[in-house]
């Protein structure tokens, strides 16, 4: 067994800082006693998610105290929290600090904003421009933060950088109830990750909070899914948990052994064309296609 | 909680008010009322309050919060306030008895006649739109005093249907801190309230506001709640056009009646407007969550 892995299902106080410190002082503290290796928090877990204004008065620079007294704490165990980043511009950002041997060590800035239904993030926080697995004692670790998720190019983009354990931190409410006892973006999600899981022969480390803001109640289910798509370990819906599980990344060679899709990719032809249709979808280029074709039919 | 049947056995129970078949609005209640209790505590709790109360009028909106909140945070800590007019039918206050014992929770009766009757002496021309609004707005101010005295947060009681078609008081029934049924149609709140065994006599009556003898929500609105709340769920949850409606068989008139009384009661659903002048105004861009607490 490679790595002892920690989902930490929390419930988290809108807003207050310093109490979501200490509930990660706290889960920090179970999650040794349960001889975790790496722990994972919930998108947004040192702030709360419907933060809105409160982006300003929360936001963190790398080099926060905040940070690196968590780093510390932690001791050998490494840390993934989330909050809001600001660079020295003064720029803010949902980013997920990957915290190891006392200091941050990765930053991953969530690329794709939710601003739909219920989500307004684009409105508040600027969007990542870059995805890059990041290189831990753990091995290579790819960070996705919630709706990046819904993007298989950006997954396949840390899977081909050579994440071989996806990390996704979200913060994600019931919607559509219905006959079932998941609501149906909860069951998109398992189906969603799990495709990913047995696609490309990783590990997914799926962390979701629980709790409620403004009658917004996070679903939890936190789970660790193996390379055949398998729930290592899985936490329950809507109850606080910390959910456990053993990454071996042996399985992960052994998947793609037998599934080398990966190996198979064709990087250079994907940039072409999506170069190619990139260049197609600008205004001035459907303009020109669509008066040759008029020119062709006259 | 204490009395739920097993979910299987009631599926056929679950039906609308007439024993007509849900369809698309069938839910899996052990799930929503785990969502809706998580959610309920949660706001409750955050507002720093462990105590709720609510106007309990006879009528299955309210009897289904109070049976929502006995189970959230216990019978001891649940009001429930009974604010019957003179006019109002002693059916209502006997159903609302009925709810109290079922639950085992407080209840405390406020009789609104002497401060309405005072008030409508000085405008005896009154109509009865007028003399309905100043009863549910008289009942709001009394439990949002009883929420001072007795440190307890008001629930609000109105369903999705009600609050689309804009069917309340504004600052009266609709005035509340947290609804925990303001995201169930009427249909679906008749099933729920089947699944929790709220009594026959509640889940079977005609809705009605009570605010004359022999109103209902039926008469009153012309249309049956069964199918408006099929079209409000075509309308509003899954955005479907004029053409889609008309093709699934609704009604032209019905369609433009829902969609007139919606737009027409929008006010309702949004705090007063404020005139921008500053660069922050508290309507526009000053934007922080209901849970925004230092």
């Amino acid at each position: 067994m490679d790595l002892r892995i920690g989902l930490a299902q929390c419930k988290l106080k809108l807003g207050d800082l310093e109490a979501n410190v200490a509930i990660h002082e706290e889960w920090i503290r179970r999650a040794r006693a349960s001889g975790v290796d790496f722990l994972v928090f919930p998108e947004l877990s040192l702030t709360g998610y419907l933060l809105q204004d409160m982006v300003g008065d929360l936001a963190m620079g790398i080099d926060d105290p905040h940070l690196k007294n968590l780093a510390r704490s932690a001791k050998d165990m490494s840390l993934c929290v989330g909050g809001i980043e600001e660079s020295e511009g003064h720029a803010q950002y949902i980013a997920s600090f990957y915290l190891e041997q006392g200091k941050v060590k990765h930053v991953h800035r969530k690329v794709y904003l939710a601003s739909y239904g219920v989500f307004d993030e684009a409105r508040f926080v600027g969007a990542g421009s870059s995805v890059v697995a990041a290189r831990t004692r753990h091995g290579r670790i790819g960070f996705s933060i919630c709706e990046d998720s819904w993007h298989p190019s950006l997954v396949t983009t840390l899977l081909l950088d050579g994440a071989q354990l996806v990390v996704v931190q979200t913060a994600s409410p019931v919607r559509d109830l219905r006959e079932g006892e998941m609501p149906q973006n909860a069951r998109t999600w398992v189906d969603t990750l799990r495709t990913y899981a047995r696609l490309y022969g990783c590990y997914i480390a799926f962390c979701n909070r629980v709790g409620s803001e403004d009658g917004l109640v996070f679903w939890g289910r936190s789970v660790l899914l193996g390379p055949d798509g398998e729930e290592v370990a899985v936490g329950p819906l809507y109850e606080e948990e910390l959910v456990v599980g053993e990454v071996d990344f042996e399985r992960v060679r052994q998947a793609r052994l037998s599934n080398p899709i990966l190996r198979d990719e064709k990087i250079e032809l994907t940039c072409r064309e999506l170069g190619r249709i990139a260049a197609s979808r600008s205004l001035a280029a459907s303009l020109d296609e669509a008066a040759s074709e008029q020119g062709d039919g006259e | 909680m204490k009395r739920r049947r097993d979910s299987s056995a009631s599926l056929a129970q679950d039906a609308g008010r007439n024993g007509e078949s849900l369809g698309v609005l069938q839910l899996q209640w052990d799930a929503a009322v785990k969502v809706l209790s998580a959610g309920l505590r949660q706001e409750v709790t955050r507002a720093g309050f462990s105590k709720v109360l609510l106007g309990l009028s006879g009528g299955i909106d309210s009897a289904l919060v109070a049976t929502l909140a006995a189970h959230t945070f216990g019978a001891e800590n649940v009001l429930a306030v009974l604010m019957p007019y003179s006019s109002s039918s002693p059916e209502s206050v006997e159903h609302a008895r009925l709810m109290v014992d079922t639950l085992g929770i407080e209840s405390q009766l406020e009789d609104i006649t002497p401060q309405v009757d005072a008030y409508f002496a000085n405008h005896p021309e009154a109509d009865r739109t007028r003399r309905g609004n100043k009863m549910a707005r008289e009942r709001m101010t009394i439990l949002y005093d009883l929420s001072q005295a007795r440190h307890a947060l008001v629930l609000g009681t109105s369903n999705k249907t009600e609050l689309l078609l804009g069917y309340s008081t504004i600052f009266g029934d609709s005035a509340s801190a947290v609804n925990p049924i303001g995201d169930l149609y009427k249909s679906q709140v008749f099933a729920l309230s089947r699944h929790l065994q709220i009594p026959e006599l509640i889940v079977n009556k005609a809705p009605s506001a009570d605010l004359w003898q022999g109103q209902t929500d039926e008469d009153e609105l012309g249309m049956k709640y069964a199918e408006v709340d099929r079209l409000l769920h075509e309308m509003v949850d899954r955005r479907q056009r004029r053409e889609g409606l008309l093709r699934a068989g609704f009604e032209p008139e019905l369609i433009d009646r829902v969609n007139s009384l919606m737009k027409g009661s929008q006010y309702k659903r949004k705090m007063p407007v404020i005139v921008k002048l500053s660069n922050r105004t508290v309507d526009k861009d000053f934007l922080y969550p209901r849970d925004w607490m230092g």
